[in-house]
């Protein structure tokens, strides 16, 4: 079975990042898999791959604390650039902070389809791969 | 002329003295009138009277105007004509008596009419010189009766009497028929029988003007003797002429003889003279009688009166006792004091007490010489005194015998007391309230600010949980992980390559524990021993640590530690502190500008600061806001960014009572900005 999706991780920690491209590979769970280190980096890579259907992630994995971009401030980037996006993006944000005010903010973003406490286990990562996959296909 | 007083006749005197003036002047126009046009019964009044001489009834016309006139004298008009009348009267009688004196005629006795019906030893129209002598004397009088001379009054009031006897006794011989011509006497006092009774109604009218001079006096006063001389005399006068004409008559008529009718006037004036003194006894002893019983109820009234005084001045002594006892007993400090020099009149024992003071140092003194109070404060309270008529619970500074100040309550009002003017003002020293009132100040400031510590101790302890959740989470949730793959893992390759992991992450924990660590050490020793620091001392200690990046950048430094050149505090902190700000302010230079760092000190109100400011790459403050002092919240790419040094700074700061904040602006630079005493 191929997978049709592109990947996307941000997150400063290179240890998850070590970890979630273990999971991606062990899985098979993506055709490509994009890692940034802080939210700058990634907006980057968007903003030069408006058009680039082939190039743009179908799911993003968000982290909150991070140097310099937070994934607070990505979001705000993210729906402004979204318009101009060639594709659909599914936004998970993935974080290792338990704070309600965080939790709360979340929900109040309507780009963000879920909010998920680390650790994210492979199956769950499979999981939720597979849940946007069954989307399209109902979509399409 | 000072006449309005002697003027206050009651009205009802006013209006008989207007009608007797009024009768005068209408008997002279009558008689005139007679003449012109030869009536001899109106010129005598009575039907074969004597008829009254043109000249006379004039004067009689002029005196009686006069006579009126009086009454007015108060004002110019009225006076000058009353004295321009009266010289007319006098003129026309001394001219008359002169032409009887010299013999001679001014041709003023039938100036205006005729006399037909003249007496034959008696010249045509001329007055008689008893007529002429009475008309000077009441027109003298009329000139002297409002004199302020008392002589004058008097001499007026005597001439006035004397015209009244005059016309009484030829009164007397008309009444007793006795025959004009018969003696010598009669023709000296010949006068027209209306002419007597013009003078006799107009003398003794005006003598009533003066009625507390002369003869009049004797009958116008209020005393017992007036009262019978009021009684007795008209009496006496009418039984004295009915018995006088009685006997007169039964004598011409030869009934008896002379001597018999004497002796039978005599007995019989001896017997109705006891009838009436009789009668006046009664009367004086009726009235001596109400006397006595009204000098009894005066009695009677003045024993009430001294009994209500009694009760009065009993009531008074009590509420006096009970003023005395008040002020002796009350706990505020009671002074009277003169209004003008703050003289002590009175003081009660309380104030003695406050002050420190003998009783007899206090009385008879003021408050500025014994220095109780400064001449401003006595001027301020008595400016409020006078302002609102009362001052209330003022605070006031004063001071005791020993020097001691006291602050009081102080309140006063005006008192009157023997028609002065005083001050009566009361003291509450309340020195020991205050003390107390400062103390439970002092422990709820002292509670205020454990407050402030523990509120953000526990601020602090709630962001030390947020830390834990974020720094300790990650790593732990990682090592899950990695045990995860581990298990899963079938070659020793991947094995060994997991390991690695494991140690990053192993030693990832490590950092953020000892970081953890050291902020928890400095949130527990708040009591870290401080000590008088220069700042320029630590600048320059903090210089040489930085050398390297320095020289390096090339960094400019301007300070200015004049307004606060030093501060009591913990070395180590303030080194650290500094080293952190300055060295921050170099690693995140602009790589367009020379870097320049002003270090600023100030002192506001006692609150000590200490300002750091760059030209570097600043922050984006709307968005790093909330997370510029976090652990490990790093705004820059760096390479040597961690995300410690400003979240150990703001520990240290905090630990000890102080606040840190940062402005800045992206690519212009930031400022930091260290209150070193905010809290406590």
């Amino acid at each position: 079975m191929s997978k049709p999706h592109i990947l996307c991780f941000i997150d400063d920690d290179e240890i998850y990042q070590y970890t979630i491209a273990r999971s991606v590979r062990t899985h098979e769970l993506a055709k490509k898999t994009l890692i940034f280190g802080d939210g700058e980096q990634a907006i980057g890579y968007l903003t030069e791959n408006l058009n680039n259907h082939e190039e743009l992630p179908d799911i993003i994995f968000l982290d909150i604390n991070m140097p310099i971009m937070d994934g607070w401030h990505f979001m705000d980037e993210f729906i402004s650039l979204k318009p101009r996006l060639n594709k659909q993006i599914v936004i998970y944000m993935i974080t290792s902070s338990v704070d309600p005010i965080d939790y709360d903010h979340a929900k109040r973003i309507s780009e963000i389809s879920d909010y998920i406490v680390k650790p994210i286990k492979p199956e769950m990562l499979r999981e939720l791969v597979e849940k946007v996959e069954r989307n399209n296909n109902l979509v399409n | 002329m000072p006449l309005t007083a002697k003027l206050n006749f009651s009205s009802r005197s006013l209006a008989l003295f207007n009608l007797i003036g009024g009768g005068i002047i209408t008997i002279g126009f009558i008689v005139i009138v007679g003449w012109l046009f030869h009536f001899k019964n109106l010129c005598g009044l009575l039907p074969n009277a004597a008829p009254m001489k043109f000249n006379t009834a004039l004067c009689f016309l002029l005196l009686g105007a006069a006579f009126i006139l009086l009454f007015y004298c108060d004002k110019y008009l009225p006076r000058r004509v009353c004295k321009a009348l009266s010289y007319i009267v006098i003129g026309i009688a001394v001219l008359s008596l002169s032409q009887d004196a010299f013999g001679w005629s001014a041709g003023i006795d039938q100036l205006f009419v005729t006399d037909p019906w003249s007496y034959p030893f008696l010249l045509p129209g001329r007055m008689t010189p008893m007529v002429d002598f009475c008309f000077i004397a009441v027109g003298l009088s009329f000139l002297g009766i409002h004199s302020s001379h008392i002589a004058f009054r008097n001499m007026a009031q005597y001439l006035l009497h004397t015209v009244t006897i005059i016309s009484l006794v030829v009164l007397m011989e008309y009444i007793f028929s006795a025959s004009p011509q018969s003696s010598r006497f009669s023709m000296l006092t010949m006068m027209a029988v209306s002419t007597t009774l013009c003078f006799l109604l107009l003398s003794s009218a005006a003598s009533a003007i003066n009625y507390n001079l002369g003869f009049i006096s004797i009958f116008t006063g209020s005393e017992i003797g007036n009262i019978v001389a009021r009684k007795l005399f008209p009496r006496m006068v009418v039984i004295l002429i009915v018995l006088g004409y009685v006997s007169v008559e039964l004598e011409r008529k030869n009934y008896i003889s002379a001597e018999f009718g004497v002796i039978l006037s005599t007995l019989s004036f001896l017997l109705i003279s006891l009838f009436l003194i009789r009668d006046t006894l009664t009367d004086m002893n009726r009235l001596d009688l109400e006397r006595s019983k009204a000098e009894e109820e005066t009695k009677a009234l003045n024993r009430n009166l001294e009994d209500m005084v009694m009760r009065r001045t009993l009531d008074l002594k009590q509420s006096n006792d009970r003023f005395i006892k008040i002020l002796n007993s009350s706990p505020a400090g009671i002074s009277l004091s003169s209004l003008d020099k703050g003289i002590y009149v009175d003081v009660n024992p309380s104030l003695l007490e406050i002050l420190g003071y003998q009783r007899d140092e206090v009385i008879g003194h003021t408050s500025a010489e014994l220095n109780i109070v400064t001449a401003e404060t006595r001027k301020s309270m008595l400016s409020e005194l006078h302002n609102k008529g009362y001052v209330r619970n003022a605070d006031i500074v004063l001071k005791n015998k020993d020097g001691r100040e006291l602050l009081c309550k102080f309140s006063a009002e005006f008192i009157d007391y023997n028609s002065q003017q005083f001050m009566i003002s009361f003291l509450y020293d309340i020195t020991d309230l205050k003390q107390v009132e400062r103390n439970l100040q002092d422990a709820k400031k002292d509670l205020e600010i454990l407050t402030d510590k523990l509120t953000y101790q526990n601020k602090r302890l709630l962001e030390f949980a947020q830390i834990t959740s974020h720094n300790l989470r990650s790593p732990v949730s990682n090592l899950n992980l990695l045990i995860h793959f581990y298990k899963e893992s079938e070659t020793a390759e991947d094995k060994h390559d997991l390991w690695t992991n494991f140690e990053t992450v192993v030693q990832h924990l490590n950092v953020t524990l000892d970081e953890l660590l050291e902020t928890l050490k400095i949130q527990e020793d708040t009591t870290k021993q401080r000590e008088e620091l220069a700042f320029n001392d630590v600048l320059s200690r903090v210089k040489d640590m930085l050398v390297g990046q320095i020289k390096e950048s090339n960094a400019i430094f301007v300070t200015d530690f004049s307004k606060a050149p030093t501060i009591r505090y913990p070395k180590s902190y303030l080194e650290s502190i500094l080293l952190n700000l300055v060295s921050n302010a170099i690693k995140y230079r602009s790589p367009d500008r020379q870097p320049q760092i002003k270090i600023v000190a100030d002192n506001v109100d006692g609150q000590l600061s200490l300002s750091v400011e760059d030209n570097g790459l600043g922050i984006d403050m709307i968005r790093h806001k909330q997370s510029l002092f976090g652990l490990r919240k790093t705004f820059h790419r760096h390479a040597e960014a961690r995300g410690l040094g400003l979240f150990i700074t703001k520990t240290q700061i905090e630990a000890m009572g102080g606040e840190i904040s940062a402005e800045s602006e992206v690519d212009k630079g930031t400022t930091f900005k260290v209150i070193f005493n905010k809290h406590f």
